[in-house]
Formats: C-alpha cells, structure tokens, sequence
C-alpha cells in the first residue's frame, strides 16, 4: 500500500517538473538604438520556442508600426521614432529602422526581413535609425550582459516598491499613535488630570 | 518630567512653527501628522467644561469647513481623470463628472484651514489673553489688548451662546432636533447673542478705561522666572520642524507639495521628515 503511495506521489511529482520544464519560457535580447543615440534595452519573454522579430518586437511593449508591404512586413515605427506610414525623408536623407541580428558576438545586418527570421530563447536582435549609407551599428551586448541589466532594473524597483510600502508603514504607524492619543485625551473626564 | 509651567512665549514660537508648516505644506500624509500633532496637544490640554465647550464648537466649526471643501470641490470641479459618477449636464454649474482628484484637493485645501484652528484652539488652551499682552513690549501693548480680546471673542460668544440655549430649555423653548428646529433655535439665539455681545464689549471697553487704558500707564510685566529645561527642550521642537521644512521648501526636497490633478498619484513620504514634524506633539509630554 505505502509503495503505491510513494510511487503515487513520484508520479505526480515527475509529471508536475515536466510540466513545469515544458512550459519554461523562452527569452530573447532586444536592443533600440535612436537617432539621437538613446538606447532601449529589453529582455522579452514568450512562451513558444521561437518567434519572428517581428514577433520579437511586437511582444517588447514598445509602440511599433508594423505593415504588411509588398515584400513582407516592413517597420516604421518604434518607440515613437520614424512615421508609421513610411520612411522619414529628412535633409535630403531616408531614414528608416536598420534590422541587425546578434552572430557569434557579432552585429550582422539582416539580409531579410524581421518578419522571416527565426528568434529563439537566447538571440539578440537590435533596430538602429539611421539613414541609408550611415552604416551605423548597435553596440555589442550579449544576451546575458541584457540579461544581467534586466535582472538588477527588476530589482532595483522591487527595492524601490519595498521602499515605499515600509514609507508607508511609517505613516500609518505615526497617524495611529497620534490619533489613538488624542483619542485616549479627549476620553478623559475633567479633573481626571489633577 | 516634572509639571511645570511652559513659558507663552515658547508657545508662540510652537504657533508660528505650526502655522508655518500649514502654509508650505500641501501633501496630504504630512498634512494629517501636522494636524494630528496639534490635535494631541489640544487633547491633552486640562480640561475645563466652560472652555472646552466653546473651543470644541470652533473645532466643529473647522470641521464642517473642511467638508464644506471637500463637497463644494467635487460638485464644482470637474477636472480629474478618476470619475467616480456624473451627474447629468443639464444642471447648471454642477452638471458633469465628479472626479476624485477633485475631492482629494478639496480634501488638501480644507485640511490646510482646519490644521490652522486645531493649532490656534491648542495655543488659545495653553496660553491666557493676559499672559500674551504681557509678553509684547510696553509700546505694542495696545494692539496686544485688542488682539487678546479678539482672542477672547470665541469662547466668550461660545460660553454666552450656552447660556442662553440653557436659559431658553429653562422657559420651556424646545425647538426640537430636526433641521428646521436647528434653524428656528438659531434664529431664536441670534439676538439676545447680539445684545449680549453689545454689553460684554461695552463692560469691557468700561474695564479697560477704568484701569487706565490708552493712558500710556504700563500694565505690570511677569516675573522673569528662568528658563527651565522644558522650556529650551520645547523651544527647539518648535523651531526644528519649522527650519526643516523652510529648508525643504527652499532647497526643493522632502516633497512638501502635491498635485492631485490631472490623474491621482501616490503622495511621496519621507519617514525621516514626518518624524520631525512629530516633534509638534512634544508639549503634550509637559503637563500643566
């Protein structure tokens, strides 16, 4: 009887860590350099074993213009930079969001588009804006110094939350003693203080 | 600690710091620790039935002020992105949504007004009209008389007003506990308050002659007793909040301010600062 119990019980225990391994999430970099040099940095999680970078950026949280064109999908717009209808023609120069995917520590220009590459749990992709010729690149950052950055900002404003709730603890701590005193003063029968 | 006497004029030091934080402070979390600090020292002032009666009317007074506030910036104002309900527009001027940012900077504004009549109801608690005309210098003593006697106004007007409720319930008036008979005892109060107000000032102005006010004869100055360790101890929890805060303000820290508009916001609190303007509750550790 106690062997079926334990055997039970390991059963569902296996069952329960394959579930669990099989549902790990998958996670993937994402670097946004802007014109003006500004730099956004992201750690998407999504639940599939691989995405587009289209997908990739979709899931970011990041505003986006995304459009079906033509030769596949074309992106306009990220993060409130570039015209969600087209290419920004500015001083004579195209502007446009410049496609780079993470190889062997190295940023190499996507030869297709966002919407027909392969993402999977550990790549890197990176938008840059620029115009045509610039030839600008991303700064190298590898999944796991994105990573290391997304697990300090996690816990820097957990530490900040923790923060503002103790603030709070003092607060209501401060405004029950004031009041349950003056409470317990105004109880008070005259004379009682002689 | 011993009972003693605190010197009026570490009291005035005590009022101003107060008033001071009421004017630079409009966040809401060291609002009600200010008010709270004055409260308690109201509170823990001895009691005595004809004055608290009084006082404790003007502190309802402040109150119902403070709703007044609240109520009148909701219908009002209907700015603010957090609508708790609307009422139709067709109404005039009130017609529209009713916002709880609205109500929250009702609720800043009101609490301002009322933290100034807690302070002022604990200060007039601890201090005699006498002892702060005795305080000020001889040339200033006029105006410290008339200043002592509008101190005086509202718990003598307060203390005449029972007299005549009680006066009337002894003739039989029984104007019942329903609004209109609220109104009709207010209406039936009103003027013999008035003609009792007229008398008071004029036995006062007669008072005042008689011991030759305006005559340039000075009134007898206090005693200068020393300084007592109390004294200097509830001096400087006066002063610190007071420089604090002044420092904050002027330094741009310590989040002294709060915009509850357009859209409700967590008001910032620094633990550190509102443990300093726990300092307004000290007196309370002196007892009279």
């Amino acid at each position: 009887m106690s062997r079926r119990i334990i055997a039970t019980t390991a059963l569902v225990v296996a069952f329960i860590g394959f579930g669990t391994a099989a549902q790990a999430a998958s996670r993937a970099g994402l670097v946004i350099v802007h014109g003006d040099g500004r730099r956004v940095e992201r750690i998407v999680t999504f639940d599939q074993a691989k995405l587009t970078g289209t997908g990739l950026l979709r899931l970011s949280g990041l505003s986006n213009s995304i459009v079906n064109a033509a030769a596949g999908q074309a992106v306009y717009m990220i993060d409130g930079e570039g015209d969600p209808n087209g290419w920004v023609t500015k001083d004579g120069r195209n502007y446009y969001w410049s496609y780079f995917r993470l190889v062997k520590g190295k940023w190499v220009y996507s030869p297709v588009g966002a919407g027909l590459t392969t993402v999977k749990n550990g790549d890197v992709d990176a938008w840059v804006w620029q115009y045509y010729g610039q030839n600008a690149t991303p700064p190298v950052l590898t999944f796991g110094e994105l990573a290391g950055q997304a697990t300090a900002a996690a816990k820097k404003a957990r530490t900040r939350e923790s923060s503002w709730v103790s603030d709070y603890v003092v607060w209501i701590a401060i405004a029950g003693i004031l009041a349950g005193l003056t409470l317990y003063f105004l109880g008070r029968r005259p004379g009682d203080e002689q | 600690m011993k009972p003693g006497r605190i010197k009026p004029v570490v009291w005035c030091v005590w009022l101003a710091s107060v008033l001071t934080a009421v004017s630079l402070v409009k966040n809401p979390l060291y609002q009600t620790i200010i008010v709270g600090a004055a409260g308690l020292v109201y509170a823990a002032a001895p009691r005595r039935d004809e004055e608290s009666g009084a006082w404790g009317a003007f502190l309802k007074l402040g109150l119902s002020f403070l709703l007044i506030s609240l109520v009148y910036n909701i219908i009002i104002s209907h700015h603010g992105e957090t609508i708790i309900a609307v009422l139709p527009a067709w109404i005039p001027l009130i017609g529209g949504s009713l916002t709880a940012e609205a109500a929250v900077f009702g609720l800043v504004f009101g609490l301002t007004f009322f933290t100034g009549i807690v302070a002022f109801a604990a200060f007039n608690k601890r201090v005699g009209p006498m002892e702060l005309v005795r305080l000020l210098p001889r040339r200033l003593q006029a105006a410290a008389t008339v200043v002592s006697v509008t101190f005086n106004f509202i718990p003598a007007t307060g203390d005449a007003a029972r007299e005549i409720r009680e006066a009337q319930l002894i003739r039989g008036f029984d104007y019942g506990r329903s609004v209109a008979g609220a109104v009709k005892q207010a209406g039936g109060t009103i003027t013999p308050l008035i003609v009792t107000g007229l008398e008071k000032a004029i036995t006062t102005a007669e008072s005042m002659e008689s011991r030759g006010y305006g005559s340039g004869a000075a009134l007898p100055r206090p005693e200068r007793g020393r300084w007592s360790a109390a004294d200097v101890i509830l001096l400087l929890a006066a002063f610190v909040p007071a420089v604090v805060l002044i420092a904050a303000s002027f330094g741009g820290w310590g989040n002294l301010g709060y915009q509850p508009y357009p859209a409700l916001s967590q008001p910032a609190f620094q633990p550190a600062l509102g443990l300093v303007l726990c300092l307004y509750a000290a007196p309370v550790a002196w007892r009279q």
